[in-house]
């Protein structure tokens, strides 16, 4: 590696266009709303930075703790889900023969790649009222009622009068089931690449001392890959709190999460400085929850290094 | 490795792939991924309004796309920006990261964790960031198609360098200095150097690195969101106004174009970066 | 002889004059060298890993700015001058063969770069890959190549600059093992058929022994001995030299006892008692170390007539083939390294225990004084 002022003209050239960009078009509207959520709206449009604390104050509002609570809560469901169902994947994966490896993540990537807005409406598509699941379920609801007619029992209803569609949609549910639909991928990933670099010799040597499979998980898998895990964890985590789409899109009227409070501060509310109060404090959790990772990784190394 | 291939012998005490649950997990898992998709491709295809009844094959529904003026608009807008984004995002990017690569400079451990910000911070917080700062600057509105663009476009292209930098940062890391060496050792100027031998060597990073961004700005909705306005609106902020309204064939069709360019921009980079990787050169370090 | 050529009245290609290379704090990588190279020597720099050796090729190269002192190629001073604008050319460890240009191109880029007309060009690269055997080979790829081919088309590429020194990179470290021993030879001929000087670094004795005229031999940074092959081998300089070429019994003298009548020197070892050493100049009381190569000993089952000899049990032994390397040690509880060669087939007839007498000439003892 060169040192920059040995040459300036090259540095220069390769240094200054990005980190303008960066500096412009990134650094200064984050810095621009931070400001923000240090002001007072005045008037319709104007917002002036006067240094006050109230919009974090207001945050505190046990309206908005409540929605901040309910986030943490869909967020932290939907990493244990992603956890609990991600594991058994990656195992499979990692000790997949090596041929079917590359095909099995590609498919784990491939929905990554894929529209955010078209996969949430492919769930939406499937899960309303007029959806292809209760579609299938009245299908199935009508068999079973000419069958029970065909026996005798159709005058006795008991499968109700009418078909009853399944309320899947627009429900708190509905949310969680979206955001896993969603991060399950952020999940697998990291615990494929924590997974695949543990030696196999460790598990066989667990094996070969005596241990059950059950006891080698235990003792020797979960603890080699908990790194893989933190980061996973984090890295599902992260996307799900601060996640726009799934609950404007799939959730009712009480399945807002902070993302769409801030959203409505900013378009209809239009009260900025308290969105702005919102949106870094988002950021806040963002930061300390990458800090946690960067913790885990560096305790990683020092594990390797010893 | 695999002694007795012929016969089917029980799973070794490894081979949790060769398990039963376990491939019904994974099974599972891709029905669960790849279902919803897939219904929703599928009836694209379905000659009926209602929807959910299979009535025969039919590509109607791609044609009244065709024919919907404000969905073709949003569709050519997506691509005008994705394009301009993508430009803009490899020249950066690759800048990034050759500056990051090469040059040992004070302050660089916070240089990079700024460069990854914006992969990191939720969508949402960039996007009223967006939103906040073109309002504040009192960036230009009303303008003609396509300069009306450039808010998104900038925007785009603010989220989409990191990515670039970071891909090719990833292919320089294997990049064995002493082909540079050789180059300048054999008459090059640094410039001349830089052109013959560092480019064609980042070639397939920064190629790969263009499609993610491509893919990045024409999947992009919450930061576009932010930053469209009535008159700038693109595919997915499209999609998402009808999506609203209801679930039409339609809808269903326009998503299976957007899903068929992802796949195959995708596919394209996959290839060209499993390419690469077969093609190391053995070097030091 | 190479003493003849060494003294000529051409001034040496390569002068390096007090040259330091420090990369920041500590010990300097390299430390105040002084050498000349001759035109048209094959010259080896040797020494262990992290010894200078690289840096200093790489000072040469232009890849490295001295910290302090003077280098001077063909007469002329080089600090400043840029690695493409100078008038020597490099092999690297890796070849660093462009992976992405064909055999041709990759030959002919030096040419490019510096704009030589496209027919020149041609010949030029024709003849450089002729001279290393490629030719044919010019529109393949490097990954199709094998290690030995890229190899050459590394040392074509810089050839055909027609360079007044030719610098090669530990230049066989990455073939293998039978390929190298091949190679050896044919970079001594090639050296010989082009008549450019070449500098090549390596850490392998063997290597430099087999191939250079002469040898620096490099430790910490600084020059400990700058000899032809034969010369370092047989009469190092130091301990490290005599320790690191070859295999060595190193003694440590308490004192010396004087010279007896013929005029030598009779050091006074723990152990082995008072040896006599041929050693015509003066030594300074204390810290000299005497030393005899392994195959430099006789072994025999009963007293030879001689004046240093010594019974010693064999320890332990080793075969190797063509040899047999026997671990003794004395009565006077010194150990003593031992290398038979297996004149004979048949099985070793050696084994742990046995009685055997020991002794060398004391002409093949070495005074070691640093």
């Amino acid at each position: 590696m060169d040192t920059w002022h040995a040459h300036r003209r090259a540095f220069w050239t390769f240094f200054l266009p990005p980190t303008a960009w960066l500096v412009l078009f990134f650094l200064a509207p984050l810095a621009l709303v931070w400001g923000f959520s240090f002001g007072e709206k005045r008037g319709l449009v104007e917002i002036a930075i006067n240094g006050t604390l109230e919009n974090y104050v207001r945050a505190l509002d046990p309206l908005y703790l409540r929605i901040f609570g309910k986030s943490f809560w869909f967020a932290a469901l939907t990493t244990l889900i992603c956890l609990a169902v991600g594991f058994p994947v990656a195992v499979a994966i990692t000790f997949a023969p090596p041929r079917w490896k590359p095909i099995l993540l590609l498919l784990t990537i491939l929905p990554f790649w894929t529209n955010l807005l078209i996969r949430t409406y492919a769930l939406i598509a499937v899960l309303r009222t007029r959806g292809y699941v209760n579609f299938a379920a009245e299908w199935g609801w009508e068999r079973a009622d000419a069958a029970l007619a065909w026996v005798g029992l159709g005058d006795l209803h008991l499968l109700g009068e009418r078909f009853e569609p399944l309320a899947m949609l627009y429900n708190n549910t509905a949310v969680v089931f979206g955001l896993v639909y969603v991060h399950l991928p952020f999940m697998v990933l990291p615990l494929y690449a924590a997974l695949d670099r543990l030696e196999r010799s460790y598990l066989e040597a667990s094996l070969d001392l005596g241990a059950s499979q059950l006891r080698t998980f235990a003792s020797v898998v979960v603890p080699l890959a908990l790194p893989g895990i933190v980061s996973g964890v984090i890295i599902t985590f992260i996307p799900a709190l601060g996640s726009f789409l799934t609950p404007d899109l799939l959730g009712g009227t009480d399945s807002q999460m902070i993302a769409n409070v801030i959203e409505r501060q900013f378009k209809s509310a239009n009260d900025w400085p308290f969105g702005a109060a919102l949106s870094f404090l988002l950021m806040y959790v963002t930061f300390f929850a990458l800090a946690l990772r960067a913790a885990a990784s560096r305790g990683r190394s020092a594990m390797e290094a010893a | 490795m695999s002694a007795a291939a012929g016969r089917r012998l029980a799973p070794g005490p490894l081979e949790y792939g060769r398990r039963a649950w376990m491939r019904l997990t994974l099974l599972a898992t891709f029905v669960f991924l790849y279902a919803p998709i897939a219904t929703l491709i599928a009836f694209s295809f379905n000659d009926s309004r209602r929807n959910i009844v299979w009535r025969g094959f039919t590509f109607k529904y791609y044609e009244k796309a065709w024919n919907n003026d404000s969905l073709i608009e949003a569709f050519v807008n997506s691509l005008t920006i994705a394009f301009v984004s993508t430009l803009a995002s490899t020249v950066l990017g690759t800048l990034a990261a050759v500056a990051l690569w090469r040059f040992r400079f004070p302050f660089k451990g916070p240089h990079e964790a700024a460069m990854a910000l914006p992969i990191v911070i939720p969508e949402i917080c960039m996007g009223v960031a967006m939103l906040a700062f073109f309002a504040r600057i009192g960036w230009p509105t009303g303008l003609p198609w396509p300069l009306n663009l450039g808010a998104i476009t900038i925007a785009h292209i603010s989220f989409s360098f990191p990515f670039v930098a970071v891909v090719v940062r990833a292919r320089l890391a294997n990049f064995n200095r002493e082909l540079d060496e050789a180059a300048r050792d054999l008459g090059a100027s640094e410039w001349q150097a830089f052109r013959d031998v560092l480019v064609p060597y980042m070639l397939p990073g920064l190629v790969a690195g263009a499609l993610l961004a491509f893919t990045l700005s024409l999947d992009d909705f919450v930061i576009t969101f932010f930053t469209s306005g009535p008159d700038t609106v693109t595919f997915p902020v499209k999609v998402y106004s009808m999506v609203r309204f209801s679930v039409t064939p339609e809808v269903n069709a326009a998503s299976t174009v957007l899903i068929a360019i992802t796949l195959l921009i995708t596919g394209i980079a996959l290839w060209l970066q499993g390419r690469s990787g077969a093609r190391q050169l053995p070097g030091k370090g | 002889m190479k003493e003849v050529r060494g003294a000529s009245t051409e001034p040496p290609i390569v002068e390096i004059r007090g040259v330091t290379k420090r990369f920041g704090a500590g010990r300097p990588a390299v430390d105040s060298v002084d050498l000349e190279i001759p035109r048209g020597e094959l010259f080896a720099l040797l020494g262990p890993s992290g010894c200078g050796k690289t840096t200093l090729l790489r000072m040469l190269a232009g890849f490295e700015t001295p910290t302090a002192g003077e280098i001077r190629i063909d007469g002329a001073d080089v600090a400043g001058v840029p690695p493409n604008r100078r008038p020597v050319n490099m092999v690297f460890q890796s070849y660093a063969v462009f992976p992405h240009m064909s055999v041709f191109d990759n030959v002919a880029y030096g040419l490019k770069v510096t704009g030589a007309p496209v027919a020149e060009r041609r010949e030029r690269v024709r003849e450089a890959l002729g001279l290393v055997r490629l030719d044919g080979l010019e529109a393949r790829k490097p990954d199709q190549l094998s290690g030995g081919q890229r190899q050459r088309v590394a040392l074509a590429r810089a050839l055909v600059k027609r360079p007044r020194v030719l610098l090669l990179d530990e230049p066989l470290s990455a073939l293998d093992a039978k390929l190298r021993e091949a190679m050896r030879l044919e970079l001594v001929n090639l050296r010989i058929a082009v008549g450019i000087t070449f500098v090549f670094v390596t850490h392998d004795q063997d290597e430099a022994l087999s191939m250079a005229d002469r040898i620096a031999v490099m430790e910490h940074g600084r020059v400990r001995q700058v000899a032809d092959p034969a010369a370092l081998y047989e009469y190092p300089s130091c301990r490290f030299v005599a320790d690191f070429i070859g295999k060595v019994n190193l003694f440590e003298a308490s004192a010396s006892a004087g010279r007896d009548r013929e005029g030598r020197l009779v050091l006074e070892v723990p152990g082995l008692g008072a040896l006599p050493v041929p050693h015509p100049e003066p030594v300074q009381q204390g810290e000299i170390g005497l030393a005899v190569r392994p195959e430099k000993l006789r072994l025999g089952e009963s007293r030879p007539d001689a004046e240093i000899v010594f019974e010693a049990t064999v320890e332990d032994f080793a075969y190797y083939g063509s040899e047999t390397r026997l671990f003794l040690v004395t009565e006077g509880g010194v150990r003593l390294s031992a290398t038979v060669p297996n004149t004979d087939r048949g099985p070793v007839r050696i084994e742990r225990g046995a009685r055997r007498f020991v002794s060398w000439a004391p002409a093949d003892t070495l005074v070691l004084t640093e």
